[in-house]
């Protein structure tokens, strides 16, 4: 919990014809990442491109026929133990997906034309309206004349100048008569004899003629008629697709299952190959393993394969730490704010975890600033009834108000109201600047928890220079204590004893020639360097504790907002007065709540996070038997 | 923010950069050493160029490298401006999906042609690879920043199913963008920028119109349809120039200044040398005095490109081991001055 699980680099060998059943038992045993690449020295060749590539076509395949024929979201998980895909099978596969995808796309492309059909005949009627203003006999377009040639057409908005350009050139005039969006619809008039020199410009600029149909030479009402007609034959054809799509639907339904579970079982694989490479009939695959599930992926690999495989594991080296994937398991009470942590981004393997103190520190937090009985009561009651896909953050919503609550308690506030209950502790308006101590204090200590978790973790990393002489290592430490230290006693006595300056200088003195030795620069550069980086560091410890301030300040803020609302209560009669109390509650509940959880978060992140986690890590994600393995 | 703080930091790279922009002079070089310094003065180890190939792969990763490095120092329209102008080199990957699409070009060998744009990447390759035609292809384009020119590429290869229509469809969308984005500058800050690309416009129009009349032998309407409408000197002139019957009544047509230094050209690839000495004079110009302003990118972009290629036809002809005189002709050696063709 404290830290990523221990893990194991992990090579298998195993004969060519056996990998997609070992990488079906890894897919069961949900504890084995490949580890893409090939290894320096050890077998050159990339092994199961091949397959990778069928994989990918044909989920790609499967993907459009379940989007065309409304099938998503059908899938049947597959039952244990699961069948091994071999290259023969999603071949064979892949061909079926194939011939489906050849029926459904001429189902498709005849929807298509049967769209740009009913796009036309919105043109049309919209175009029928807009013709009579051209004043032309529609018959005399269609049969054409000896020494005139008229088109009617479309082409694209921002074209129409040039191509008006264009057609002036061998003597064509060009009218818009409708222009919609992006298409304009024009006229073209011109002497015939231009008519090849027309074409090619006409091609040129993308010009679709206006299919008028041979019925398109009577009046506009009966073209209207006639218009109308023809849709409803189109929406007849349009009920005819769909029913012929239904039932395609219905016959390649089982077809489409049985492939997306064949793919789903062939993703492990797929996704495998990137970490293979061959000779001959050998393929040798790298993955990483968490420590305590090394047994029981080499019993999964032996019994899919009865025993031929080989199995090597070792602890990774340190110059490959950075690659190492880090696995993390959490209580089921930690989840929801493992959440939150990862939002900030993946621990490093060896990085201490930091979502047990992100826990403990926000839940706490969230309480001093947040504390009433009658409140905290209300965020419990609200995180039990969390329904679906909010279960998770029940933990999380459950032990913010219990903290609410307790603190409610240490206060001696219900709902607003300070004299029902007597306080543990103390009212916080009534001693702001103990308070404020307080505050300071518990950020005192948060800096000094969060730079031991710093130290550790570069000691994790051999960097121990860093850890223990640098400004942010336990000379950092060391000074900043004393510093406070000193602070606190000159506050209480009015006097510092003989050691506390002794302190700080030995450890300035220590964190500055490291900041020089590490320094490479001209004499003058180097020592301004030094300095200010020290300096930036030192002020950075003073400024974070000084942020915790404001844990003090929301509190007071809460007691204030508090009194506002039984202040105003208090001015209506009765009826008003509980209304107002309720409302004012609910109000404080709402807008002040979330204001608090995002500032104890940027606390958490800003000073707590930022001091000493790294969250650049790459998450373990196994291979699994699911949609992408 | 004045045009002074907004454009100090481009100004600044850019003259950093220009160290490494030195022209190669329009002769052949005598030696190997000669030439492994001058690519090593661009910024090409030779150690690690072993074929023309691999020269023209790091050519254009210095291209994008230094083209991301310029767009991170602009803001806002000019960014625009720029990133626009880098797409030139993701037209290359393009080029190459199509063709791979309706060629008979392996997904494999299609791959090996893509030039890495890095961050700038505006096309989704893995997932255009995967498309079973050109058709689909091109729909998927739709989805990404060149939704537009593949519109336009959409319609072209409908109506004509050939792979020149949608090439030039192309080139002419990016083209008429490019003239966008630079008029979506503000006033002060396109004069220049308006300037190169009016010079840089009337070379590819000139070019393109003596090849489609030409070699394709399209009619006047359609060629001037493909053209691009902006060009400084032709773009008003350009429905005049289709008209010409022949190469010669074409060169007879242009403007003064123009007609005077091709007067006598009989090949495109002349007066492609001639508009291209033309466009440099300009680029180099205005590198000097563009002082904070978005097109001292652009023009130094463009120069930097046309170092990098002079630098692979060197580079070419030492491994062919062709004549000087091929390698001067190449390099547009004597071509700069008016009236040199003139017989």
């Amino acid at each position: 919990m404290l830290t990523p699980l221990p893990i194991k680099s992990v090579r298998l060998y195993l004969l060519d014809q056996d990998g997609p059943a070992a990488a079906l038992a890894l897919g069961e045993s949900e504890s084995f990442a490949p580890r893409p690449g090939v290894e320096e020295g050890r077998l050159p060749h990339h092994s199961g491109v091949e397959y990778q590539n069928i994989y990918h076509r044909a989920s790609q395949r499967l993907e459009r026929v379940r989007l065309f024929l409304q099938l998503a979201g059908t899938g049947v998980a597959p039952s244990r133990p699961a069948q091994v895909v071999e290259l023969d099978d999603l071949r064979r596969v892949d061909a079926a997906l194939s011939e489906v995808w050849l029926e459904c796309a001429a189902l498709e492309q005849e929807q298509r034309v049967l769209e740009d059909e009913h796009r036309t005949l919105e043109q049309l009627r919209r175009a029928l309206a807009e013709l009579g203003t051209l004043n032309i006999d529609l018959g005399i377009v269609q049969e054409g004349l000896r020494f005139l040639d008229i088109r009617i057409g479309s082409v694209a908005s921002e074209d129409v100048a040039r191509l008006r350009q264009a057609v002036g050139l061998i003597g064509y005039t060009l009218t818009v008569f409708l222009t919609s969006g992006e298409i304009s619809h024009i006229a073209l008039a011109g002497l015939t004899g231009a008519e090849p020199a027309l074409a090619g410009v006409l091609d040129a600029a993308s010009f679709r003629a206006i299919e008028l149909p041979a019925e398109f030479r009577d009046t506009p009402h009966e073209l209207s008629e006639q218009l109308a007609r023809r849709e409803l034959r189109l929406q007849q054809r349009q009920r005819e697709l769909a029913k012929r799509i239904d039932e395609g639907a219905q016959r390649f339904r089982s077809e489409v299952l049985s492939a997306a579970d064949v793919l789903r079982r062939a993703a492990v694989f797929a996704r495998l190959s990137d970490a293979l490479s061959r000779s001959e009939a050998l393929i040798c695959a790298r993955g990483w393993v968490p420590a305590d599930r090394l047994e029981a992926v080499r019993s999964a690999l032996n019994a899919r394969l009865g025993g031929r495989v080989v199995l090597e594991a070792r602890d990774p080296r340190p110059e490959e730490r950075s690659q190492v994937p880090s696995a993390l398991r959490y209580p089921r009470l930690l989840r929801a704010f493992a959440a939150l942590v990862r939002s900030y981004g993946v621990p490093r393997y060896g990085e201490m975890d930091p979502t047990w103190l992100f826990a403990l520190t926000f839940v706490l937090m969230f309480g001093m600033m947040f504390g009433d009985v009658g409140q905290g009561a209300l965020i419990v009651l609200g995180g039990t009834l969390l329904k679906g896909r909010w279960t998770r953050a029940r933990p999380f919503v459950v032990g913010a108000g219990i903290s609410s609550l307790a603190f409610g308690w240490v206060y001696g506030s219900v709902f607003g109201f300070e004299g029902v209950l007597h306080p543990l502790w103390m009212s916080p308006l009534s001693d702001p600047v103990r308070m404020l101590a307080v505050a300071l204090a518990w950020g005192v200590g948060f800096i000094l928890a969060v730079g031991v978790i710093r130290v550790r973790n570069r000691v994790t990393e051999r960097r121990f220079r860093e850890a223990f002489l640098g400004a942010e290592g336990v000379a950092g430490l060391v000074l900043f204590s004393s510093l406070v230290y000193g602070a606190w006693r000159w506050i209480e006595y009015s006097a510092v004893p003989v050691a506390a300056p002794a302190v700080m200088g030995s450890a300035l003195v220590v964190i500055l020639a490291e900041a020089w030795s590490r320094t490479s620069a001209p004499v003058f550069e180097r020592a301004l360097v030094t300095v200010l980086e020290t300096f930036e560091t030192l002020v950075g410890y003073l400024t974070n504790s000084l942020s915790f301030l404001r844990v003090a300040a929301f509190s007071l803020n809460h007691v204030a907002l508090a009194i506002a609302v039984l202040t105003l209560a208090q001015m209506m009669e009765p009826a008003g007065h509980l209304l107002t109390v309720v409302l004012g509650n609910l109000f404080i509940l709402l807008v002040e709540g979330a204001i608090v959880a995002i500032q104890v978060l940027r606390l958490e992140y800003y000073e707590g996070f930022s001091r000493f986690y790294a969250g650049d890590g790459i998450e373990f994600k196994p291979l699994t038997l699911s949609a992408d393995g | 923010m004045t045009r002074l703080r907004r454009y100090a930091y481009l100004h600044a790279r850019v003259s950093a950069l220009t160290q490494r922009c030195r022209m190669p002079g329009p002769q052949a070089v005598d030696s190997a050493d000669e030439l492994r310094a001058l690519l090593a003065g661009a910024g090409l180890e030779t150690g690690e160029i072993g074929s023309p190939a691999t020269l023209e792969r790091r050519a254009l990763q210095i291209l994008v490298f230094e083209g991301s490095v310029l767009v991170r120092s602009l803001t806002g329209v000019a960014r625009a401006l720029l990133r626009h102008w880098l797409r030139r080199y993701e037209l290359m990957n393009m080029k190459a999906l199509l063709r791979s699409k309706l060629g008979s070009k392996t997904r494999a060998h299609a791959s090996g042609w893509f030039v890495d744009m890095g961050a700038l990447t505006g096309l989704p390759l893995d997932d255009l690879i995967h498309a079973d035609d050109l058709q689909e292809l091109l729909r998927r384009l739709e989805s990404t920043p060149y939704s537009a020119m593949a519109a336009h590429a959409s319609r072209s290869f409908a109506e004509r199913h050939d792979l020149f229509s949608v090439e030039a469809s192309l080139e002419r969308a990016y083209y008429v963008e490019l003239a966008r984005r630079v008029n979506a500058l503000s006033t002060g800050e396109r004069v220049y920028s308006k300037r190169f690309l009016g010079v840089l416009l009337d070379q590819v129009n000139l070019v393109w119109l003596l090849r489609l009349r030409f070699s394709y032998g399209l009619e006047p309407p359609q060629t001037f349809f493909i053209l691009s409408p902006m060009g400084s000197t032709l773009g008003d002139r350009l429905l005049r120039l289709v008209r010409g019957e022949s190469f010669s009544d074409v060169i007879n047509r242009l403007p003064h200044p123009l007609q005077a230094g091709l007067a006598g050209a009989t090949s495109i690839e002349q007066v492609e040398t001639y508009m291209e000495a033309r466009t440099t004079e300009v680029a180099e110009r205005l590198l000097r005095t563009a002082t904070f302003d978005p097109a001292r990118a652009l023009v130094y972009l463009y120069l930097r490109e046309l170092q990098l290629r002079r630098l692979y036809t060197l580079f070419k002809a030492q491994q062919l081991r062709l004549s000087a005189a091929i390698v001067d002709e190449a390099l547009g050696h004597g071509s700069s001055g008016p009236g040199e063709y003139a017989r």
